[in-house]
């Protein structure tokens, strides 16, 4: 019993520290605009109200929620089969640049060009995961250098191709525009008073049909136990009779599949053409994101909508405090600061208990501040058994 | 003359189990000292608080007559005292000589003074006549040269004792030879030499006086040559408690499961198991007694398919299933208890519906197409948690927070939950407490009684003995002799255990020529 | 293509001094990221924050240079920035235990972000900051060298962080192979436990490595900023802190092979900026191939060293 009681307060405790990471971020984040002669309190209320405070506010949070949502669960499920996908971020460009393709090169009715363009980003963004996938598990490759790498890869291969054979722009480097059959209507071409302001669109609805996808998948199907146990245990899992490189690989490649959705979603929702790089950088949010929602469908779904809402509350902000909206990259860095660094909660409970005990010198094999000591002890613990 | 090491009363308490319970030990100057016991038996950390790896909660000890006090590893060092692990110290890319004088380099101004590190290094290894080349880099090096560079790393810092933590479990025949040669120069060049190793052969051919461990104490000091294999093997194995278990006598029908000459190859590459038969009826239980290390491990893995087959079949029921998956075994009613709970046998951070259902959820009723039927999941796991016994506030906690006797209830409970043809257990009450080692024996008893065909491995003897219908004992990777449990001794299972006699004695020959051979070297 | 115009093109772009020059020059952030990325990684440590690292070093360089009028005070600037991140990188992860990759990932966006952010709030401009009072390095010209024929043009004429860049990997050569120190941070690197029983302090070498990476980034950013350029812009690594990585890969962890296989990236570089003008042959299938290369070169290894394993296991056996 006493050890059921120990699991939830372990789980008390996690919310604790992720609570106090943000407090801990606010707190430098308003030093930071107190140096920058900024008021943090209202600077926080425009934020939030920026956010969620208003219709438009919170159309332009569904933006800039919707690729982050896709990429976080991405990043989630590799997570959860044991695996930092790192690639997330190419994954997305090359599902967005051969959902492009499909989207304008083709000619059909929407019913099947629609459905056919997000399928070629979904399988773009396979393919794209399935080297590292395959160096890892068959070479033992480390999957973080190998996704760097084609991480670059991508971004050269896709500036080759908005720049040559895909190229419409005497000017610029740009895709021709998708086909009006493959898009995703933005709210705002609804209804005219639905979602102005904003570029929302109904691509929204599949991020979360995603969410719920994989939601269900983790908790109901023979494939997503799979997924779950080789990420908690691929020991046992072996032991149990899961095919360890079957279950990896399919895990790996619907991350990038995912992830790749995702590209090509915002593709269709907002830009409707393949701007070069149009959108560096959301692959490494939903990473972080994913972190921040302790690397659960649920809550890295969450996390993803609350960053989505900080990035929107930021542009308000810029707009109407002319604070520069970097500041949420700025907040949201230091609270993974603080809530990755679970051995500074330790050094800080220490002292704190070390305070109450009346500064006692620590007996000997038990000295609280030598973290290196105690792991070796319980190394050696596990072998004495 | 001096005790070159006296330990008096050392005690180390780590979570849950006492691995030092007052130790008393002392090593004379000169001699060649063997420490034996299986694992766990606290050798190694009682070498580890000599070597200052860990702090004792109790004890004394006195290098050469003075009382020490050896708080971290340099001091140690600092002491004469050098250890050669077990899993080698050493850094691949790095010559031998950049491996001697890590740490200690000779130094010209800021630079390291590579000719005198070298002239130094081959100095050392002409004076103790351990040749090696000093520029060679470890990585090319064959295991037994590189051990040597553990030793000449040890001689180096001045060590005047020498702990050698199990030094031939990795070494060829020729090589343990070569390591005898070194280990008698240095003994005669005054060095002292802790050995430490459960092969009672190697005790006897190089050891002065030997320790037998066992269950964290000392059970005696001997002198070497008024002791033999066999002792040492009762003093090691032998049990305090004895445990009676009562049981109908087996009802063996057919042969279930059939080895043939199999070989195994173990994490080193090195055959563990080799050439190794053996039969189980239904409705028996054959026990696997032996030493630690001689092979069981990589046999329960084989069968299993978690290890791959070197040659040799693996029949079962009259199938061929020497590659076929996990996954194909289970269906053909293979059922496991394995060794290493807490890494095989549960996933400690799921749930413990998760690991009851590892081997059911792809089938009717839990699995149903693609989904999962999480009620048959829920209903599942109650039975399974009722039926057994096992005390949690809930089926949905991680079997992590379960203790060791729950957490082998869990195992229990899937592995039968499948209603196994043959049902394979390997040091299944390892670590529990005396209750749970009951309801562990009854329930193998029980699954016999059902018409499974059981294969229980253990290094313990007692509980061999008291749940077997027919014992093999197996030695470096084979068979040394079978008995029926009811004729089984002590003195005979202790003789095969060590390697002496046996009705395979032409095979026990080849196998272990290389043992003759260390002898005479 | 035909062979003459290949020879027309390889006369042009690659047998001239200017591109030489050229590649020197685009090469030297990438030594110097390079540099960032072997020395974490000999000491057995994924630091993939180089990028935000060299931004950080680039911006304070800027601002130290800026408000004290002199690129020394500059180049100090960028160390100190490239210190404290270090010290702050190697705090997290190593004392208090984060995970290395999600702290280097945090750190990239947090330096994307607080670069932007502060050149916004402290300078008042947006995408990037120039101005007459940002003292750059100059070019330096060697006496008597610079008059030897081709070898004086080869070798002269290219700014501070150039021939820092230069000596820094000479010193980090000597360091790794010929000091105490050096020998001691690959033994941690490459068997912790070896280093641990003979007395190292694993944790102190790696907090060490740690920060000196800071600073082998920071001076990328340095040249980056004051010596490429003389101002700063929003993102200006341009990948570079990754790129580090690549030629560290590449060039299989040593000073000598990481200064190479910059020269190729540089020289890639270099080709890029001369094809793009003439746009002669897509210039990205030429960035790319570095990064397809050291995929190709890791690949490779780690099946040789696999095969080699199993020989020398069959042979065991």
């Amino acid at each position: 019993m006493s050890k059921f009681m120990n699991s939830m307060r372990g789980i008390l405790q996690r919310s604790f520290t992720l609570g106090l990471s943000i407090l801990m971020a606010i707190l430098v984040g308003s030093i930071i605009m107190l140096i920058d002669n900024h008021n943090p309190i209202e600077v926080y209320r425009l934020l939030l109200e920026g956010a969620f405070g208003s219709t438009r506010g919170l159309f332009i949070t569904m933006q800039r929620a919707t690729p982050l949502i896709f990429t976080a669960i991405a990043s989630t499920l590799a997570f959860r089969t044991g695996v930092f996908n790192v690639g997330v971020e190419g994954q997305f460009f090359i599902g967005a640049i051969v959902g492009t393709w499909v989207g304008y090169a083709f000619q059909m009715p929407a019913v099947i060009h629609l459905p056919l363009t997000l399928l070629a980003g979904f399988i773009g963004g396979a393919a794209w995961a399935y080297f590292p996938t395959v160096m890892r598990q068959k070479l033992g490759v480390n999957e973080i250098i190998t996704t760097i790498m084609t991480n670059y890869i991508a971004t050269f291969l896709i500036s080759y191709l908005t720049n040559y054979p895909m190229r419409a722009s005497a000017t610029t480097p740009e895709t021709p525009p998708v086909q009006v059959t493959a898009r995703l209507p933005q709210f705002v071409e609804i209804s005219k008073e639905f979602g102005k302001g904003s570029q929302a669109h109904v691509g929204i609805f599949i991020a979360l049909a995603v969410v719920v996808i994989m939601w269900f998948i983790f908790r109901r199907t023979k494939l997503g136990y799979e997924w779950r146990m080789v990420g908690l245990s691929h020991m046992f899992s072996e032991f149990g009779g899961v095919n360890l490189n079957r279950t990896f690989i399919s895990g790996m490649l619907v991350s990038g599949g995912i992830a790749g959705l995702g590209g090509i979603v915002e593709i269709l929702g907002v830009w409707r053409e393949y701007k070069n790089l149009f959108a560096v950088g959301f692959g490494f949010r939903g990473n972080l994101a994913s972190l921040l929602g302790g690397q659960t469908v649920i809550g890295s779904t969450v996390a993803a909508i609350f960053y989505g809402g900080m990035e929107s509350g930021a542009l308000s902000l810029e707009w109407g405090a002319g604070v520069p909206r970097q500041l949420i990259d700025i907040i949201v860095g230091l609270v993974i600061f603080f809530m990755a660094a679970e051995g500074m909660w330790d050094f800080l409970r220490r002292r704190k208990a070390a305070a109450k005990s009346g500064g006692d010198a620590p007996t000997a094999g038990q000295t609280p501040a030598k973290p290196a000591e105690k792991t070796e002890a319980a190394g050696q613990a596990a072998q004495a058994k | 003359m001096t005790n070159a090491v006296e330990m008096i009363g050392i005690r180390k308490v780590y979570p849950g189990v006492i691995a030092n319970n007052n130790v008393n030990f002392s090593v004379a100057t000169g001699e060649i000292h063997a420490l034996v016991g299986e694992n766990g038996a606290g050798k190694s950390t009682l070498m580890n608080v000599l070597f200052g790896l860990t702090r004792p909660e109790e004890g004394q000890i006195f290098i050469n007559g003075k009382q020490v006090h050896i708080h971290k590893n340099s001091d140690a060092i600092a002491l004469g005292i050098g250890m050669v692990h077990q899993s080698f110290k050493l850094v691949p890319s790095f010559t031998v000589t950049e491996n001697i004088t890590l740490g200690g380099e000779p130094r010209k101004g800021l630079l390291v003074d590579r000719k005198a590190a070298h002239d130094n290094i081959v100095e050392i290894s002409k004076r103790f006549g351990l040749q090696v080349d000093p520029d060679a880099r470890i990585r090319d090096l064959p295991v037994g040269v590189q051990q040597r560079v553990e030793i000449l790393k040890a001689l180096y810092h001045n060590a005047d004792i020498l702990i050698l933590d199990e030094p031939t479990a990795v070494l060829t025949p020729q090589e343990t030879r070569d390591l005898f040669g070194v280990i008698r120069s240095l003994v005669a060049k005054g060095k002292t030499v802790i050995f430490i190793t459960h092969k009672f052969n190697e005790v006897m051919t190089i050891s002065d006086r030997v320790t037998v461990m066992r269950d964290g104490k000392v059970v005696e000091t001997k002198d070497t040559k008024d002791t033999n294999p066999t002792e040492l093997a009762r003093m090691m194995v032998g049990r305090d408690v004895l445990l009676r278990v009562d049981k109908a006598p087996a009802n063996p029908k057919d042969v279930v499961l059939e080895v043939q000459d199999l070989e195994v190859l173990d994490n080193r590459n090195l055959k563990a198991v080799r050439g190794l038969s053996l039969q189980v009826r239904a409705g028996e239980i054959l026990g696997i007694a032996g030493v630690e290390g001689n092979g069981q491990r990589e046999l329960v893995e084989a069968i299993v398919g978690l290890r791959p087959v070197y040659s040799g079949k693996v029949v079962m029921q009259g199938k061929e299933i020497t590659h076929a998956s996990v996954r194909q075994r289970r269906d053909d009613g293979i059922s496991c208890v394995p060794e290493d709970r807490y890494v095989r046998g549960v996933a400690l951070r799921a749930t413990l519906e998760d690991n009851l259902i590892v081997e059911s959820y792809f089938k009717e009723p839990i699995g149903r197409g693609m989904l999962i039927d999480l009620n048959q999941v829920t209903e599942f796991s109650q039975n399974l948690i009722k039926k057994f016994d096992v005390r949690t506030p809930s089926s949905k906690v991680t079997a992590g927070a379960l203790s060791g006797g729950n957490m082998q209830k869990v195992v229990l409970a899937r592995e039968l939950s499948l209603d196994p043809t043959l049902l394979i257990v390997a040091q299944p009450t390892r670590g529990l407490d005396v209750g749970s080692i009951e309801f562990v024996h009854r329930t193998i008893i029980e699954a016999r009684d059902r018409g499974a065909a059981v294969l229980l491995v253990s290094a313990e003897l007692e509980e061999i003995m008291s749940l077997s219908d027919r014992i093999n004992v197996v030695y470096e990777g084979r068979i040394m002799g079978e008995v029926s449990g009811a004729e089984a001794d002590e003195e005979s299972l202790g003789l095969w255990m060590a390697g002496v006699g046996g009705n395979a004695e032409a095979a026990h020959e080849a196998s272990s020529e290389h043992t003759a051979e260390t002898l005479k070297g | 293509m035909d062979g003459s115009v290949l020879l027309d093109i390889l006369s042009r772009y690659v047998f001239n001094i200017a591109n030489i020059q050229g590649m020197l020059r685009l090469a030297t952030p990438v030594v110097l990221a390079g540099l960032c990325a072997l020395i974490t990684d000999r000491a057995g440590i994924l630091n993939i924050a180089g990028e935000g690292m060299i931004l950080l070093g680039a911006w304070f360089a800027v601002a130290a240079s800026y408000f004290f009028g002199s690129s020394m005070m500059g180049l100090l600037g960028g160390i100190v920035a490239g210190l404290v991140v270090g010290a702050l990188f190697a705090l997290f992860s190593l004392k208090f235990r984060a995970h290395i990759i999600v702290m280097g990932i945090a750190i990239n966006i947090f330096a994307d972000a607080a670069t932007i952010f502060l050149t916004r709030s402290v300078f008042g401009v947006a995408g990037g900051f120039t101005d007459p009072k940002i003292v750059g390095f100059g070019a330096i010209e060697i006496p008597f060298i610079k008059d030897i024929p081709i070898l004086g043009e080869l070798l002269s004429g290219y700014t501070f962080i150039v021939y820092l860049t230069w000596f820094l990997v000479a010193a980090t050569a000597l360091f790794l192979y010929r000091t105490p120190w050096g020998f001691h941070l690959r033994a941690v690197g490459e068997n912790p436990e070896a280093a641990e029983t003979m007395g190292i302090n694993v944790q102190r070498i790696r907090f060490l490595a740690v920060m000196a990476s800071g600073v082998f980034a920071a001076l990328a950013g340095v040249y980056l900023s004051l010596g490429h350029l003389q101002g700063y812009v929003d993102k200006m690594a341009a990948g570079r802190g990754f790129i580090g990585m690549a030629v560290n890969t590449f060039g299989g962890g040593a000073p000598l092979g990481v200064f190479l296989s910059s020269l190729l990236f540089g020289f890639v570089d270099m080709l890029g900026f001369r094809l793009q003008a003439e746009r002669i042959i897509p210039i990205y299938f030429v960035s790319m191939m570095p990064y397809i290369v050291t995929l190709a070169a890791l690949t490779y290894f780690t099946i040789r060293r696999e095969n080699a394993r199993k020989r020398a296991a069959t042979k065991k056996a």
